[in-house]
């Protein structure tokens, strides 16, 4: 695996006062080693401004506003900039308010960040909270709300199948009651009700109209005769009316001479004639002289005396004009009592009604009410009208009854064919929606099935991973069995449970130390980056272990070297850890060392190499004139650094020191003559190809013995002051690092630059497995001093 | 500050309707060619309650039969 990143320029941003230019060289991973203060943060930000245009630690705070505080001390906003060459691409960043401008090709690197602050947030988060940082590779949105649709249209057609089949058997159920009400006919209800579909009900609606006509025609020659019955009697009142008046005028005129009527209009016709012609003075009948002005007195006397009579004539004129009218309405209802009679005798003779088929009308003695014609207006002929309308009327009740049952035959009628009609109706879209709804819950059944599974595979990759990598970390602690799971009561909840001696699925927040949550939350983080991770994927670990035992210190190593496949930006403050790769204890040659030196605001971010401790042994022997002190004490650490995990590796005796403090003397002296007699490194040479390159044996016996023997050299020169190490020569004080070198030389790996420590069943070999140490265990040692 | 740049890299929701859609293609609940216009509508969350309906009645016409 390569390291894609290539250098890192950054000015004007955070901690970096004066240009900070970092070039990275081809390792897969890169330690930034910086005391607090020394700008760690600042370089893990400006990773994090350029790749993923967040201001790091103050995105989202308010007192600390991005565009005031994102550029160093002293530094203009429009200073600030971050560069950053990754593979064949550069990337520029700026600030354009408060916002980051970057300038580059589409295609941005996508670096996971993971800092100090959002470990515990990983583990002890609230499972929603948690959630989120899952719901990438989890949550599917979209296809759960066209889930949801589905459900609905699903929950739809069941619920639109139900109600159609309760439509079946409602009108199945109403069939059934009109079938038993109508006496259950054979052969049964299914082919009774399809026979009444069948029936159209024009014929008896025909018969109802054709009853209603009957007993229209009744009714309508009944009030006719009722109103001629009483013009009859209007008539007959009106004529004895008169006859009354007569003999009222006959007694008026024989009470009175001048009451004779003509006598009166004599007396008016002189009243009128001596009012017109005021000069008569004669009478122009018996001319007889005459005195006129007497003579009209006389005449008023007189025809006051006849007002009576007067009065009984007018009144009989009028009675007489009253009573012929009442004859002329008589005259005309009885034509048309005699024509209501005629439709009546021919509506029932041609009535097709039984019961007016078999009644007792005689038609031959209304014959002439028959046809066309209408009979003449004559006594006989309506006292024969009359009888028919006795006679027909006698049907009444019997017609009334009659539409009665037709009418209620019509209604029930109409009430199967209606039922009938809904149970065909409703049942074809009953095995419509049944079609319908089967076909949507078998789609909802694969949608759920596949969304499940979907979670479930994601959750469970990265559960293995988490677990996978965990259990790297914490070999025989009897924690890990990581779970992860959806809480199935509450939307977006994820729970993490864990194995915590013999209990299995406790909640890791409730019994792991602080140290193990924070492995945990590293493990999640790592496995979560893994799983979004693309060709230009970068892990950023920012000051992630602050705190580790050196065995917890040496499997994260092994297991950042062993497991994690993308190309890894550790920041940390944290000196053991640097120095497992400084003492051999990692394998150094895949890691990029950096050390951050003291900040201040005038010299910005400072960095320089890391020197491993051999290589600082190197250059003290090139030096002249020769640091003896220096030569002698470091190669003295070198070896004691060596020499301590040779002798763990094979758990050598040395004497119990309560804290653990060995001379090189004691560890020389634990190595067992049988042991080193079969001490031997084994390097393979790496081609690169399929067949690995030739071998090279080293044994280490001589090499063991060189060192011994310069022992005292290295305890007399480098070790305290003693006036006997003046007495050495500078070429005995070199011998001492020359022996010491050889013997690294010998032991670490030329590939990975690491010491051969793990058990590969019959020798030990370093991370790339290029270098061999061997044997296994000391050769006859007991039971209890073998393993590793 | 901005959000993260874009991945390229397909959504879980698009992953997910692919193997909705496969699935259930080959149930032989819908046509191969019904089939992507399904996988674009449930990536992209716009299928209606309407939309189901719709696709499990053509499927019946479709299919002439009800194989269920």
């Amino acid at each position: 695996m390569k390291m894609p990143l290539q250098q890192l320029s950054v000015r004007g941003f955070r901690g970096a006062t004066q240009l900070v230019d970092i070039a990275f060289e081809d390792k897969p991973v890169v330690m930034i080693f910086g005391e607090n203060g020394t700008g760690k943060t600042t370089i893990v930000d400006a990773i994090d401004f350029v790749c993923n245009e967040h201001a790091g630690a103050l995105e989202g705070r308010q007192s600390t506003p991005v565009k005031d505080y994102l550029p160093a001390l002293g530094s203009k906003s429009s200073e600030l900039q971050v560069e950053l060459k990754w593979s064949s691409s550069t990337f520029k960043a700026t600030l354009l308010g408060a916002k980051a401008k970057v300038v580059g090709p589409a295609s941005r690197p996508n670096a996971k960040i993971l800092r100090r602050a959002q470990i515990l947030e990983i583990v002890d988060a609230q499972p929603a909270k948690r959630y989120e940082a899952f719901s990438r590779f989890v949550a599917v949105p979209n296809v759960e709300r066209s889930e949801s649709s589905l459900r609905d249209a699903d929950r739809t057609a069941k619920s639109d199948f139900d109600i159609a089949a309760q439509n079946v058997n409602n009108a199945r159920e109403e069939l059934a009651r009109l079938y038993k009400e109508a006496g259950s006919p054979k052969p049964d209800l299914k082919t009774w009700a399809k026979c009444k579909n069948d029936t159209d009900p024009k014929d008896l609606s025909a018969r109802v109209s054709h009853i209603d006509a009957l007993v229209a025609l009744v009714n309508s020659a009944t009030g006719t005769l009722g109103t001629l019955n009483q013009m009859k009697q209007q008539a007959s009142s009106d004529l004895e009316a008169v006859q009354s008046l007569t003999i009222d005028l006959q007694a008026a005129e024989q009470a009175s001479d001048e009451a004779k009527s003509d006598l009166l209009t004599l007396l008016d016709f002189a009243e009128r004639y001596l009012t017109v012609h005021d000069d008569a003075e004669q009478c122009p009948v018996c001319e007889q002289g005459i005195m006129r002005a007497q003579l009209l007195i006389r005449i008023a006397a007189r025809k006051a005396s006849g007002a009576q009579v007067a009065e009984a004539n007018r009144k009989l004129g009028l009675a007489k004009k009253e009573e012929e009218r009442a004859q002329n309405l008589l005259e005309n209802e009885e034509k048309r009592f005699l024509a209501a009679s005629a439709a009546l005798a021919n509506g029932f003779r041609g009535s097709q009604l039984v019961l007016i088929r078999n009644g007792s009308i005689e038609w031959d003695r209304f014959a002439s009410f028959l046809g066309d014609q209408v009979p003449p207006r004559t006594p006989e002929s309506l006292a024969l009208a009359a009888d028919l309308l006795a006679r027909c009327a006698t049907f009444d009740g019997a017609l009334r009854s009659e539409r009665d049952t037709v009418s209620k035959e019509i209604e029930n009628l109409r009430a199967i064919k209606l039922q009938y009609t809904a149970a065909l109706k409703s049942a074809k879209q009953a095995k419509q929606l049944e079609s319908l709804s089967r076909r949507l819950s078998a789609l909802l059944s694969i949608v759920e099935r596949e969304r499940k599974k979907f979670v479930d595979d994601a959750l469970d990759s990265i559960r293995k991973r988490v677990d996978t990598l965990y259990s790297k970390l914490h070999i025989g602690e009897n924690i890990g069995d990581i779970k992860l799971q959806l809480d199935p009561n509450r939307r977006g909840s994820l729970n993490v449970s864990s194995r915590f001696e013999s209990e299995r699925d406790v909640p890791p927040q409730a019994y792991y130390s602080e140290a193990h949550l924070d492995t945990l939350g590293i493990c999640i983080f790592i496995a979560l980056a893994e799983q979004d991770s693309s060709d230009n994927t970068l892990l950023v670990l920012d000051d992630v272990l602050t705190s580790a035992d050196e065995a917890h210190i040496q499997r994260f190593i092994a297991m950042m070297h062993d497991e994690v496949k993308l190309p890894v930006l550790i920041t940390t403050h944290y000196r053991p850890w640097r120095d497992k790769y400084r003492y051999a204890k990692g394998p150094v040659a895949n890691v990029q060392l950096v050390e951050l030196l003291s900040w201040s605001k005038s010299r910005g971010i400072r960095h320089t190499k890391t020197k491993l401790e051999v290589d600082t042994l190197r250059d003290l022997l090139a030096i002249e004139p020769i640091d003896r002190q220096g030569v002698a004490s470091k190669s003295g650490v070198l070896l004691e650094a060596a020499l301590r995990e040779v002798c763990l590796l094979y758990r050598c005796k040395l004497p119990l020191d309560p804290d653990g403090r060995h001379t090189l003397g004691d560890y020389l002296a634990g190595l067992d003559p049988k042991l080193r007699a079969a001490m031997k490194c084994v390097s393979v040479n790496q081609t690169g190809s399929a067949t690995p390159g030739p071998e090279v044996t080293t044994a280490l016996k001589q090499l063991l013995e060189a060192i011994e023997a310069t022992t005292i050299v290295r305890n007399l020169v480098g070790a305290h002051f003693n006036p006997q190490g003046m007495n050495l020569t500078d070429g005995e004080v070199r011998e001492v690092a020359v022996a010491t070198l050889a013997l690294l030389d010998a032991l670490v790996c030329k590939s990975c630059g690491e010491l051969p420590r793990r058990n590969q069943g019959s020798h030990f070999t370093c991370g790339c497995k290029a270098q061999q140490l061997h044997p296994l265990t000391i050769p006859g040692a007991p039971t209890a001093q073998i393993g590793n | 500050m901005g959000d993260s740049p874009a991945n390229s890299k397909r959504s879980s929701d698009d992953v997910l309707a692919a193997t909705i859609a496969d699935a259930i293609t080959k149930a032989s609940l819908v046509s191969q060619q019904k089939a992507i216009r399904l996988r674009d509508g449930l990536a992209k969350g716009t299928l209606t309650a309407a939309d189901w309906k719709l696709l499990a009645e053509l499927a019946v016409s479709d299919k002439g039969r009800d194989s269920l």
